[in-house]
């Protein structure tokens, strides 16, 4: 797997003729999640036929930082700034989950009124319905189908889901490939880099960006935090010791960074255009290969964009799980 | 696709011969239509006791041109191996499947087409011969029959060429008169034996889809069941949490709904299995409470539902049927229309399941109208045969075939209105009872 250079939480829409089944996923899915619950084809295909045109200007936002950046405004910030004023974003779906056998409209054909919505397919589907499935995955109309009979359906389907999710979306890894040169993005595709990344991504935040001047990711957290892991490689290290010390940091400080101890944020506050007094912060190495170095560095509240609020605030007043009739 | 059928015949050709191939080669072999043992014990009765019988009808009341008692007495005898206790006790085996047509080649296509041969054909004969046509195709596989006609046909006429009495030549005329009636005779045969085939083959595809559908309306409350106790064990770690208790609480209510909605199915399916031997109690039924009972305790699967039915009561009556029957012919309603309000494309309102009880034209009447996906005019006239379903995905086309007996059983008759995506209205009408 190659670790998403643009990440963040989406919707996950099921499809279902039958309440129970649907009130009772509401109760066994990740409280992280942001369901929806839909009891008709027609409601649900409407809903998200509503968001190509959404996706698209996302996209498009994200383009424009991308080109701001090519002409002198730092990524940081303007990533920052996007997080605070785009709170719609949380509500776009990434996985749809169908069931196949439903009145007036088979799941497939509900699926086949999505043709430009981008999100991930399943297909929930009874034993005697698993030709259809079959064929339908082999059609590329769907990315996976479950059983509903299947043992621990609830822990499958959340395996399933979380694996989805954890897919780089395309379009956007082209978007924030260009913010990146090509060693950068060559030192992330390392496995054990990716597999390091990965789960430091997922322990600390709910959402990130890689970007490459400076060479970092910013992430945020699901309560609004915000915070910089700085990255540098190790052919990196005796320039930012020199910046360091062009900057006022002592003899000793600036060893310690040459010798790949700690990292320090000066690029941060650069970006940020907020100097202050230099953090040095202890690094560590990511990745077997000992090439890449991390540290990770809070971003300070008053950096912080007003209306940084976070995933957890919008599921609270976004997030309620109601079956949609 | 038929018009691409119609503009290139090459295509039309190749699937009727791939339909013929299938026909001929594919299908199972029944060699004994209907294999009971009592059916089988009555064919040998009927072989041991006919032949003698006819024996001396053609030979001695109505004497014919050729008979012969020492034919006859073989064939009778073929009769007593068809009432052997090996054959009757297992009439499903391959030995017993293979004794049968052995004895109804020689007694039926070898032995007529013999007699016909040695009585040149005579009026007697040529109706005998037809009437052997017919039966050969009624007691085994079409293809098997139409094999053992060409074949005994065949050996009879070499066996009469060699040994037979001689026979004055047949006129033209005769001739082709008899060719006529025995090619009429075998085509007919031949379709017949065909198209019961065919439904037989139908029969048993209704049976198992049913059953196919009754299991799977049985899995998808499983489906639920199952997602509950992931939820048991979620919410029993959290137990000590506020409100984990309540919540444990709430789950085993709806464990105890869930169950008692696939007990309520399975009453359904078993009621509607028992289309053709309903049970013949009968007691006086007050409309309005029934009708109310039923509003009252239907399993709906949520609120919406629940508020969408609208029960008015013009004027109560009393009818003669069996209440539980009868509340089972509203649940089957209730549960179609259901099904068509879930089909639309948006939640349904309150009223838009209505159901009114009143009395019109000395009649008492049961009007059940929703406001669903509404039923095709052709498919109108075919909704209550039995394993019609206008929906055969999730339908197994029972629940109005049932409606139909049950209504028809108290003296009633039950129609309906509709048209496509504007509703249905089915109106029972039942004579009351005073």
């Amino acid at each position: 797997m190659s670790f998403p250079l643009f990440h963040r939480p989406g919707a996950i829409v099921f499809l279902d003729d039958d309440p129970a089944y649907l009130e009772m996923l509401a109760m066994v899915l990740p409280r992280q999640w942001h369901v929806k619950l839909y009891l008709r084809p027609q409601t649900c295909i409407n809903q998200l036929q509503q968001e190509p045109p959404l996706w698209e200007a996302d996209a498009w936002t994200q383009q424009e930082m991308i080109e701001r950046w090519r002409t002198g405004s730092p990524l940081i910030p303007q990533v920052l700034n996007y997080w605070a004023s785009h709170t719609a974003r949380f509500g776009l779906a990434r996985v749809c989950v169908f069931d196949y056998a439903m009145p007036g409209m088979d799941g497939l054909q509900a699926l086949g009124e999505l043709t430009d919505w981008p999100g991930g397919r399943v297909l929930l589907t009874g034993q005697a319905d698993e030709h259809v499935a079959v064929s339908a995955f082999n059609r590329g109309l769907i990315d996976q189908f479950i059983a509903k009979q299947t043992v621990d359906i609830s822990q499958h389907l959340i395996t399933v889901i979380q694996r989805m999710l954890a897919q780089p979306q395309i379009r956007y890894s082209q978007i924030w490939r260009a913010a990146l040169t090509q060693p950068q993005h060559a030192l992330l595709q390392v496995p054990s880099v990716a597999r390091q990344l990965a789960s430091l991504a997922s322990s600390h935040w709910v959402e990130h960006v890689v970007i490459g001047q400076p060479f970092g990711i910013l992430g945020m957290d699901a309560d609004g935090r915000a915070s910089w892991l700085q990255l540098e490689s190790a052919a990196g290290l005796a320039d930012l010791a020199e910046l360091a010390e062009s900057q006022g940091l002592k003899a000793a400080a600036a060893d310690d960074i040459r010798a790949g101890r700690h990292l320090v944020d000066l690029e941060l506050q650069q970006a940020l255009g907020q100097p202050g007094p230099a953090r040095l912060i202890p690094a560590f190495s990511i990745g077997h290969e000992g090439t890449l170095l991390g540290a990770l560095f809070p971003v300070e509240l008053a950096a912080s964009p007003p209306g940084l609020t976070g995933y957890k605030h919008w599921l609270k007043k976004h997030g309620r799980r109601t079956v949609r009739d | 696709m038929i018009r691409t059928l119609w503009s290139s015949p090459g295509a039309w050709v190749r699937m009727w011969c791939a339909r013929i191939r299938a026909e001929l080669l594919q299908e199972q072999l029944v060699l004994i239509l209907h294999p009971s043992r009592w059916r089988l014990r009555w064919l040998g009765l009927f072989t041991l006791v006919g032949h003698p019988l006819f024996g001396w009808i053609w030979g001695q009341w109505l004497p014919q041109p050729y008979e012969s008692p020492a034919l006859r007495a073989v064939m009778g005898t073929l009769g007593l191996l068809l009432i052997s206790e090996s054959i009757t006790n297992d009439p499903s085996s391959k030995l017993s499947a293979r004794i049968f047509s052995v004895v109804f080649w020689i007694q039926l296509p070898v032995f007529f087409s013999w007699m016909y041969l040695c009585n040149n054909g005579n009026t007697v004969w040529l109706a005998s011969f037809c009437a052997m046509v017919l039966i050969y195709y009624h007691v085994t596989d079409w293809r098997a029959a139409t094999l053992g006609t060409v074949s005994g046909a065949l050996l009879a006429w070499t066996l009469f060429q060699a040994f037979g009495p001689a026979v004055s030549p047949m006129s033209q005329q005769q001739f082709s008169i008899n060719a006529v009636v025995i090619a009429f005779s075998w085509a007919s045969a031949m379709l017949l034996g065909l198209s019961s085939a065919n439904l037989r083959r139908e029969h048993l595809q209704h049976t198992l889809t049913t059953m196919g559908i009754m299991a799977h309306e049985l899995r998808t409350p499983l489906a639920t069941m199952s997602l509950i106790g992931d939820a048991v064990r979620n919410e029993s770690r959290q137990v000590k949490e506020p409100g984990g208790g309540q919540r444990l609480d709430q789950l085993v209510v709806r464990l105890h709904t869930l169950v008692r909605n696939m007990n309520q199915q399975i009453d359904t399916q078993i009621a509607n299995a028992r289309l053709l031997r309903l049970p013949t109690h009968r007691e006086s039924v007050a409309a309005a409470a029934l009708l109310r009972n039923v509003v009252k305790d239907y399993p709906y699967r949520n609120s919406r539902e629940r508020e969408s039915v609208v029960l008015v009561l013009r004027k109560d009556f009393s009818f003669e049927s069996s209440y539980r029957l009868f509340a089972q012919v509203i649940n089957n309603l209730l549960k179609n229309a259901f099904r068509a309000l879930a089909a639309t494309s948006s939640a349904a309102k309150p009223g838009d399941l209505r159901i009114e009880v009143g009395v019109l034209n000395g009649y008492g009447r049961i009007i059940v109208t929703d406001q669903g996906t509404g039923i095709a005019p052709e498919l109108q006239a075919r909704i209550f045969e039995p394993f019609f379903s206008t929906d055969r995905g999730t339908g197994h086309g029972l629940g109005l075939a049932f409606c139909q007996q049950v209504v028809e059983g108290a003296g009633g008759s039950i129609r309906v209105k509709s048209e496509p995506g504007r509703g249905a209205i089915f109106i029972i009408e039942l004579p009351i009872l005073r």
